[in-house]
């Protein structure tokens, strides 16, 4: 699958002249725009591990440092980026060259590393964020995504994995309390995927809005979530509790699910629906 | 087969479709490999969006053509986008292909399109009517000028009166094409900028390993220590910053010596803002805690250092052991403690100590440099440099993945077409009795050479090169450049208007960096590369199929470009070959026909660069065809120790090998691909050549010093006079507080903006925009104490004269210290010139007495380029070189720029940019300075001018190293 893989890395980054080609190759029922590239990645579904993985829900941080670490234990330079999902999948699709080309023990080193790769910084995060980009993705990433999702499952189906989680996922702070420190902290988490279990896009937050009959300001999404629980709590949050609940009872037939890290994601998502059902209904 | 697999193999065999074409599949994502640049299959007919039409989606197609920028000297590659339906340059762009800048340039690179396109610029051959300075020109036809020229300088070769003939060059950008046009004459006549810009680092570094300059391999380093501002400017910067910023990310710590908190400063782990001059005692005080805590690398010490040799000649009642030496070597630096350093230098002992640690840290991989900085500033700069070498010999970062290796081993210099034999004459108005050390000619001293001599040039060319703005003393230039007695012919071969071409008598327009050819080739990291700069409207039409002659018939009005300008006027000096000389302009091609460039450039391509007829060939190309398609070729991507290398048994033939190691042999020497100079160390006294030096029992390369070893004891010193001098040590600069004056304080001048160069960027729009002034740095203490506030005049006092400037408080400077960059304060006396920064001015003169007012600033005007309308900036800042005299460093020759000044608010009837200077004051302090030389004449031990084995541009015969009335001795090595 490696030039396949190198081929949906490349289709992660902005459209340019070879898009067009791999988008036919890989069957898209079109070339992905600039502005769709435009909307999903840089205005939905920013394709960063540490955004999903940190303990703050931003690029960049300790969740990056630690993909950069794993470039470093395998004697590279890491790149300016290197938990962007084209890296990944780059790097993913380089270990698997090295790994056919090697010989002896060499092989199963390779095979050790990729396995690593795919656990700890790919599999780690993209269940919850593939079955979010098929939700509000353009045609074209859609069937992309699809074919993600269907690669890294093969992928996997193919290696011996851990039945543990990925330490850094057995670590991952929790979503702090909703009264703590005036519910700063608690707002901020429910915009960290890895503390709430799931993703909140800005389309989710005008969603809420239309929904809930309130207004959306303009700003960041933290900002737009603040203002809509300050026009009303209680409904806010308890469409957000409705929110992760269906998050933590999505269909057992997603994209990627896989073992206990499915399972992570699922937990997450139950506690904090309980989290938020109480907090709805407390003055 | 699943669809995963269909689906994977389809784009399998599409990309082995593509790259069977020899084209690129995946241009790669940018967050991967470097942004992604334009596939270079596709650089014939490249399609992009015109950014004006937006939101038109509006294609444009260009053809990208590689050229080499010129806007500084670290040479990095661009790619000239050429739109297809106007034949015009639209942008530069980097080449991915180069491999020393890597497809990444810093403003100076794009800013080309703003040079070739400026509406102010000489775009034909000019003739001086009126009195030299008058500004009356009329435009002459390059037959005209080159018939005038040649058949002067005809008549002085023909008179055997080559020393009146000189070509005084500021930044080369090539790699030796003039120097050998020039020795072709039979002339010693090369001048260059080198002392005023590197000649006492070049110094520092020559007498450890014959080899005068640094190639850091910053990107594997550990630690990085600059003497120097190398992420922001400088040689190489770009390059260098962008492997050092590699490094950084790896976890490497960055140490950085500047005493105003730069750019660099800002990005350091460890800022060391020392006083100036106090650089080399910091240096010692750390190499002082390697040596006493036993940190050093003794092994490398004990095989590459000429420890033997010290012992020998300095300590002869020792046992020459190397545990002898190491215990003299711990009293040697013991007296430069942190304590010590920390007094000389105003930083902290604790964060000397803190450093010192740091730097033991690095192992092999210390890389370090230093080129102008403090080695440029201070009296005895040159040890700055030696000092800073000492940490790399100490720890053994000489040539390792992460160290710092001579530069002579990643550069390469192939072999020209014709090579002239070495000039038969000495020109003492280059290199004068007084510094038979010098780091090449004492350029900035002409004017006072030329009185004390009483020399005349009877042809004086200067090339990219402005000596009135950019040398010291520049009234002094102004003086000897008026007089017709003493410069017969001036031509100025320059692109641009500059403050020393208005006192030509010929202005002759030269191409900027996509206007002309050139190669090079530099150390930018352990490897080695070639670059070649075409004339890109050249290229382009060549593409198409064009056949075109003459770059002047590409190049804007009749800008040429100078490998067929002096091909050209070789040839009319010489038409018919009877003064020896056209040889050198004739192909060998088609004898009896002018060499053309790409006969020239052909030649060396096809001949001379290991593996690229073989590359060209694998593209289907001729090796020109390839220079001319990517504009760069990589010999190596490492070298290694090359020290290391063991000596053929073939090459060791009657061997002769003196007390310490070094090897002679009778085997006739092979006959390398890479010319780059070196030092030549003198044959023994059976004429044997050296072959390498002993390590060990093994005969191993070495460095191309007397001894075959780093030279920690440079025996070229100790017979030379300066015995005291023999080992890295610290010399008190000439603005050491104890030979300041009360109330003065050292005003450092040396500092780059960072989108400006010398000179040379003047005509950038974008680059005049974003830096046009050069304030006063003026410490905010220091500021309060004079009652200035930023904005206010201020008076600075020099040896010489005054110059009156604006400040600029700031906590990001010494407090004992001020600072004024030396890249503003352009200036013209005529319409002629620059309108975007230059303000015209008025020059007063009255004997020696000299002053300049400014009559107009910088403002908005009418031209082709409509962007002249938009210019909102009005202050161009104050050219305070002219008020600084000569200080030519005893030993290396290089000009201190530190000035030791008084700063005062403006006196009553003070004006921003007035500037006043006594030339008969600056003879005097030239007078002084002489005082500090140890002439050949008194101190030379062999009875010639300089160490033969010394580098020198444009070397002469041995014969003539002989000083006047004295034979020759030969010195035992």
């Amino acid at each position: 699958m490696i030039e396949l893989i190198r081929a949906l890395a490349v289709l992660v980054e902005p459209p340019s002249e070879v898009t067009q080609q791999l988008a036919e190759l890989i069957e898209l029922p079109s070339v992905p725009e600039p502005w769709e590239y435009t909307d999903l990645f840089l205005g939905q579904m920013y394709p960063y591990a540490s955004v999903y993985l940190g303990p703050e829900g931003m690029m960049g941080g300790e969740a990056r440092d630690r993909v950069a670490g794993f470039w470093r234990a395998l004697g590279e330079t890491p790149p300016a980026e290197p938990d962007h999902l084209s890296v990944l999948l780059s790097l993913y699709a380089q270990l698997s060259e090295l790994e056919s080309a090697a010989t002896g023990s060499q092989v199963q080193a390779w095979q050790r590393a990729r396995a690593a790769l795919l656990w700890e910084h790919l599999l780690s995060w993209q269940g919850p964020w593939l079955l979010k980009l098929e939700a509000v993705a353009p045609a074209p990433y859609v069937v992309w995504g699809n074919v993600l999702a269907r690669t890294l499952m093969h992928e996997a189906s193919g290696l011996t994995l851990p039945d543990e989680l990925p330490l850094h996922l057995k670590q991952a702070p929790p979503l702090p309390e909703p009264l703590h420190n005036g519910g700063e902290a608690f707002l901020e988490g429910l915009l960290t995927p890895v503390r709430c279990g799931f993703i909140m896009t800005r389309a989710d937050l005008e969603k809420a809005a239309d929904e809930l009959q309130l207004g959306l300001r303009a700003g960041e999404r933290r900002y737009a979530l603040r203002a809509l629980i300050g026009q009303d709590r209680s409904a806010t949050l308890g469409w957000l509790a409705e929110y992760a609940r269906r998050a933590a009872e999505r269909s057992s037939d997603d994209l990627v699910a896989v073992g206990p890290i499915d399972s992570f994601w699922r937990q997450r998502a139950a506690a904090t629906a309980v989290c938020l059902e109480k907090a709805a209904t407390t003055v | 087969m699943n669809d995963l697999d269909k689906l994977n193999r389809r784009v399998s065999a599409a990309r082995l479709a593509v790259e069977a074409r020899g084209e690129t599949f995946y241009p790669g994502p940018s967050r991967i490999h470097l942004a992604s640049f334009p596939p270079k299959e596709r650089w014939d007919d490249w399609v992009e969006l015109e950014s004006r039409a937006w939101p038109r989606r509006e294609e444009r197609r260009y053809m990208l053509v590689p050229t080499t920028c010129f806007n500084c000297e670290s040479a990095c590659g661009l790619l000239a986008y050429i739109d297809r339906d106007t034949m015009q340059v639209r942008k530069f762009e980097g080449n991915p292909e180069h491999p020393g800048s890597r497809g990444r340039n810093c403003a100076k690179g794009p800013a080309t399109l703003n040079q070739i396109t400026d509406p102010d610029r000489i775009l034909y051959p000019l003739k001086r009517v009126g009195a030299r300075g008058e500004g009356k020109w009329k435009q002459v036809s390059w037959d005209e000028a080159l018939n005038d020229i040649a058949s002067r300088l005809r008549n002085t070769i023909s008179e055997k009166r080559h020393n009146e003939i000189m070509y005084h060059v500021g930044r080369p950008g090539e790699d030796g094409f003039t120097e050998r046009v020039i020795a072709s004459w039979g002339v010693d006549g090369h001048n260059s900028h080198t002392n005023v810009c590197s000649a006492g680092a070049r110094a520092g570094y020559a007498l450890w390993c014959g080899i005068d300059r640094p190639s850091p391999d910053h990107a594997n380093a550990d630690v990085i220590l600059l003497v120097s501002a190398h992420l922001e400017t400088g040689h190489y910067f770009n390059p260098h910053a962008q492997r050092i910023t590699e490094a950084r990310r790896r976890g490497a710590k960055l140490i950085v010596f500047d005493t105003r908190m730069s750019n660099t400063a800002t990005h350091a782990d460890h800022w060391l803002a020392s006083y100036p001059g106090s650089e080399a005692a910091v240096l010692l005080a750390i190499a002082n805690h390697l040596i006493q805590k036993d940190l050093y690398d003794r092994e490398f010490v004990r095989r590459w250092w000429n420890w033997e040799e010290y012992m020998v000649k300095e300590h002869p009642n020792e046992d020459a052991t190397f545990e002898s030496f190491e215990t003299v070597l711990k009293g040697l630096y013991a007296e430069f403690t942190f304590e010590f350093a920390a007094k000389e230098s105003g930083l902290e002992a604790a964060v000397i100590a803190e450093v010192a640690a740091v730097v033991a840290t690095a192992g092999t991989r210390l890389a370090t440099h230093n080129w102008r900085s403090a080695a440029a500033g201070n009296e005895g700069g040159w040890q700055v440099a030696r000092t800073l070498m000492l940490l790399n010999a100490l720890t053994g970062s000489v040539a390792t993945p992460g160290g710092t290796y001579p530069n002579a081993w990643n550069k390469f210099v192939p072999r020209p077409i014709h090579a002239p034999s070495h000039p038969q004459t000495w020109n003492e108005l280059n290199w004068p009795r007084q510094y038979p050390l010098a780091m090449y000619e004492l350029s900035f001293l002409l004017p006072h050479l030329m009185r004390e001599q009483n020399g005349y040039l009877d042809v004086y060319f200067t090339r990219v090169y402005n000596p009135v703005w950019t040398n010291p003393d520049g009234f002094s230039w102004i003086e000897m450049l008026s007089d017709e007695a003493k410069v017969g012919l001036y031509v100025a071969l320059t692109p641009t208007w500059n403050e020393t071409a208005y006192f030509a008598d010929y202005v002759l327009p030269m191409g900027h960096g996509s206007e002309r050819h050139d190669i090079h080739s530099y150390e930018t990291h352990d490897g080695q590369w070639l670059g070649f700069r075409q004339p890109v409207m050249r290229a382009a039409r060549e593409r198409l199929g064009e056949v075109v002659g003459d770059t002047r018939h590409v190049n804007p009005g009749e800008v040429w470009e100078e490998n067929e300008f002096w091909i050209d006027l070789t040839w009319r000096i010489d038409p018919d070959g009877d003064l020896g000389i056209r040889w050198f302009a004739e192909s060998k091609e088609q004898p009896g026909e002018k060499l053309t460039v790409d006969e020239y450039y052909g030649h060396i391509f096809d001949h001379s660069v290991p593996g690229l007829p073989e590359a060209a060939e694998s593209e289907g190309l001729t090796p020109l065809q390839y220079m001319r398609r990517y504009g760069a070729f990589e010999l190596s991507d490492h070298v290694g120790p090359l020290h290391e290398d063991r000596v053929a048994d073939d090459q060791l033939v009657d061997i002769g090998e003196d007390l310490f190691g070094r090897v002679y042999t009778s085997a006739p020497a092979p006959v390398p691909d890479n010319i780059v100079p070196t030092g030549a160390p003198d044959p023994d006294e059976e004429g044997r050549r050296p072959a390498g030096v002993r390590v060990d029992g093994i005969v191993r390369r070495g460095f191309p010093t007397p001894s075959g070893r780093l030279e920690f004891y440079s025996s070229t010193l100790a017979q030379w006079g300066w015995e005291q001098l023999a080992l890295p040590t610290y010399i008190r600069s000439h603005v050491h507080p104890d030979n300041l004056d009360d109330g003065q304080v050292p005003l450092i001048s040396t500092f780059r903006l960072p989108v400006q160069v010398h000179t040379r960027s003047a005509n950038a729009k974008w680059l005049d925009e974003i830096a046009h002034t050069n304030p006063l740095w003026i410490h905010t203490s220091h500021a309060a104490r004079l009652g200035l506030r930023t904005g206010d005049l201020v008076r600075v006092e020099t040896e010489i004269g005054y110059f009156v400037v604006k400040a600029w408080v700031t906590e990001g400077i010494h407090p004992a210290v001020v600072a004024c960059s030396h890249h503003m304060g352009r200036w013209k006396l005529h319409d002629e010139g620059q309108r975007q920064l230059m303000a015209t001015v008025a020059l007063d003169h009255e004997e020696s007495s000299w002053g300049m007012r400014r009559r107009r600033a910088v403002s908005s005007y009418e031209s082709a380029d409509s962007d002249t309308r938009r210019i909102w900036w009005t202050d161009v800042g104050v050219h305070q070189n002219l008020t600084f005299p000569v200080h030519p460093d005893p030993v290396s020759g290089m000009h201190c720029w530190h000035q030791a000044v008084r700063v005062m608010a403006a006196q009553p009837g003070d004006n921003y940019g007035d500037i006043f200077v006594d030339t008969e004051r600056s003879r005097q302090v030239h007078a002084e300075w002489l005082k500090k030389t140890h002439p050949a004449d008194l101190y030379s031990p062999d009875g010639t001018r300089r160490p033969f084995w010394l580098v020198r541009p444009l070397k002469p015969s041995r014969d003539v190293y002989a000083l006047p009335g004295r034979e020759p001795e030969v010195v035992p090595s």
